[in-house]
């Protein structure tokens, strides 16, 4: 990861995929992506949404907060594939590697 | 004057923060638009370098032919108007947002700079402190 990279974190649920997809976009390469709270319903693998964070883990590393995903009924192997899954001491690490944090609305 | 000492915080300031303001919500959805204008003019007031990007139904925000009197809310259109007296640069206006909207550039209230949604992430990265609004 370069050391200017910055941790995009998406939250808000995901109703359309054009929304994610434009996210994504402006979230550039070589960057950090993570799913946390209702947006995590995005990455059940065969969602809408499944050939865009496909291709955003070619570009950026994917993560998803673990925990969110277990409350809402997900097992750790209906995720796509390429997603680093992170626990709560995770999560604070990766706000501690990265300089920079966007909170896309 | 004699006697007046140069206040000891002067040579301690702290370095100047670069600040990215990223419009996405429409004007008139409550009181956001207002209020984040407030953080960016204060922002601007204690001199750190602030730049604004408009995004998605943020864009309507600098729609020049809005008239909030209609439906009675406050005239958001002349704290645009006001960014040159507190040194904001010239707006960031997304392509791709632009083009969805309908608008062209000289519907908007201000000049701006266009900048296409893949250099969006490069302007985060020449930034210090990113606030979505």
């Amino acid at each position: 990861m370069p050391e200017s990279a910055t941790l995009f974190i998406i939250e808000r649920a995901i109703r359309d995929a054009s929304r994610l997809n434009r996210l994504l976009d402006r979230s550039g390469t070589g960057n950090s992506v993570l799913f946390i709270q209702d947006s995590v319903y995005t990455l059940r693998t065969g969602s809408m949404a499944t050939n865009l964070v496909a291709r955003c883990v070619e570009t950026n590393t994917v993560y998803a907060l673990l925990p969110d995903l277990k409350a809402r009924g997900f097992g750790e192997n209906e995720i796509i594939s390429g997603i680093t899954l992170l626990d709560y001491p995770g999560f604070v690490d990766l706000t501690v590697i990265h300089t920079k944090i966007n909170r896309w609305l | 004057m004699a006697g007046l000492k140069r206040n000891p915080m002067d040579s301690a300031l702290p370095p100047k923060k670069k600040f990215l303001f990223i419009m996405a919500r429409a004007p008139y959805d409550g009181l956001y638009a207002q209020e984040c204008m407030d953080i960016i003019l204060t922002t601007a007031a204690f001199e750190q370098p602030v730049s604004l990007l408009f995004v998605d139904a943020g864009i309507h925000l600098l729609n020049k032919g809005q008239c909030a009197g209609h439906i009675s809310a406050k005239h958001i259109a002349p704290l645009f108007q006001a960014l040159k007296i507190y040194q904001i640069n010239k707006p960031w206006v997304e392509e791709e947002s632009l083009r969805e909207s309908g608008m062209a550039p000289e519907d908007l209230l201000v000049s701006v700079r266009l900048l296409p949604r893949s250099k969006v992430a490069d302007l985060i990265e020449q930034n210090d402190m990113i606030y979505n609004a």
